[in-house]
């Protein structure tokens, strides 16, 4: 580490550090405009595995609703006490050999490692047809479970969609993955809103 | 300065995670089964000998003053640009490493390995300073991973061999879930510092 007082100014700091962070932020933008695209493509196509293994068969119509969380709650959507409606960014109208077979929703509750993606499905019969867990930055080895496990999701099928579902802890019928309260109680929002918001559609 | 030297002193005597006790937050967090030990050791690795080289490269044109924040740009853009590109073409790795991938920028055993070594030595030795450090870590996260497995889920290699891995009769009944919490993390480590002592001080002893 020779400290040599030619070329240590203050201006060539200044271009080095420049000329390292604008090469970094190049590469990042021309990256960016070549992974975006197929990004998103990415995204589409887990959605709509989702959809399909939640209500298979179903061709689906998008009602192009995107809500934020205030939205949600403006909307009437109310979950147990303490809990707040989670963000809807898709909802989905299920049809099969043009017969009504429900609705999936896009929506996107704040768990412990920020906002999770999961679509849930609400059957025309008032219960719920599954839910999956799409994208999420939960805790690896515990609340990833929630999309890894698809035990543990399992049991949100068939529950009354009428958006009271609560874990144990809170008095409610759903068991949380040991060690991710905060990420089970997420997903019951997420299914609790899905069905709230599906029953204000009629 | 042979390669089977290099590997001995990154994976054993000079193992980041054991030896050097740095990188514990990873190594601590990320290792509550085989599986995500080996992917996190993998993404780390990847990860470890691009900054290397291209820091070893740049190691004349950096000034000391900012060479600490040069290098965590160097390191968060090769983080980000992975990303990106395990996200675009191979989503399914993408899923299952999931918050290991941003996590990588934060692990000090890179910025570690650029400060003392990368930013003092050739391209070449970097590379393999990288890979022999990045196998160190990997190892350690091995270690770790397969004991919390085995003893806080009762299952060997879960998410590997199958979607259950090679379950263990009893204890996959009822495993002690302690250990893939973050208690369960420090009483492993724990477990496993106090053995390299033990045998390093029986080394030395002969």
């Amino acid at each position: 580490m020779s400290e040599t007082k030619k070329g240590e100014g203050i201006g060539r700091l200044i271009v080095v550090l420049g000329l390292i962070t604008f090469v970094c932020a190049l590469l990042l933008g021309v990256v960016n405009q070549v992974t975006a695209p197929l990004i998103e493509q990415n995204d589409i196509n887990t959605r709509n595995a989702a959809m399909e293994e939640i209500i298979p068969g179903a061709e689906f119509e998008d009602l192009g609703v995107v809500l934020s969380a205030e939205d949600v709650a403006a909307a009437g959507v109310t979950l147990p006490a303490g809990r707040s409606a989670a963000a809807i960014s898709g909802v989905y109208k299920a049809t099969v050999d043009g017969q009504d077979a429900g609705y999936c929703v896009q929506v996107n509750p704040k768990g412990f490692g920020g906002e999770l993606t999961m679509i849930v499905g609400i059957s025309t019969d008032g219960t719920v047809a599954g839910a999956k867990v799409t994208a999420h930055g939960e805790t690896p080895g515990l609340g990833a479970k929630s999309q890894t496990d698809p035990e543990w999701i399992k049991q949100y099928q068939g529950q009354p969609a009428d958006g009271q579902l609560q874990v144990t802890k809170d008095g409610g019928t759903i068991n949380a993955i040991t060690g991710s309260t905060i990420t089970s109680r997420a997903v019951t929002d997420g299914v609790n809103t899905a069905a709230a918001y599906v029953a204000t559609l009629g | 300065m042979k390669f089977t030297e290099r590997l001995k002193a990154g994976v054993l005597l000079d193992n980041p995670v054991f030896m050097q006790t740095i990188g514990l937050c990873p190594a601590l967090a990320t290792t509550t089964s085989l599986s995500n030990a080996i992917g996190m050791g993998a993404a780390a690795t990847v990860v470890l000998i691009c900054s290397n080289v291209v820091i070893s490269l740049l190691r004349k044109f950096i000034p000391d003053k900012i060479r600490i924040a040069a290098f965590i740009s160097i390191i968060a853009t090769f983080v980000t640009l992975i990303q990106m590109l395990l996200n675009a073409y191979i989503p399914s790795l993408a899923a299952s490493l999931g918050l290991f991938l941003p996590l990588i920028v934060v692990n000090c055993i890179i910025l570690g390995r650029a400060e003392a070594y990368a930013s003092k030595n050739k391209v070449l030795p970097s590379a393999l300073d990288g890979v022999c450090m990045g196998l160190g870590f990997t190892f350690a996260l091995v270690l770790m991973g397969f004991f919390r497995e085995l003893l806080g889920a009762g299952t060997i290699a879960a998410g590997i061999i199958g979607d259950k891995g090679i379950q263990i009769p009893g204890l996959v009944d009822y495993p002690a879930t302690m250990m893939i919490l973050p208690a369960g993390g420090f009483l492993v480590m724990g477990f496993i510092l106090a053995a390299i002592q033990k045998i390093m001080s029986g080394k030395e002893g002969k």
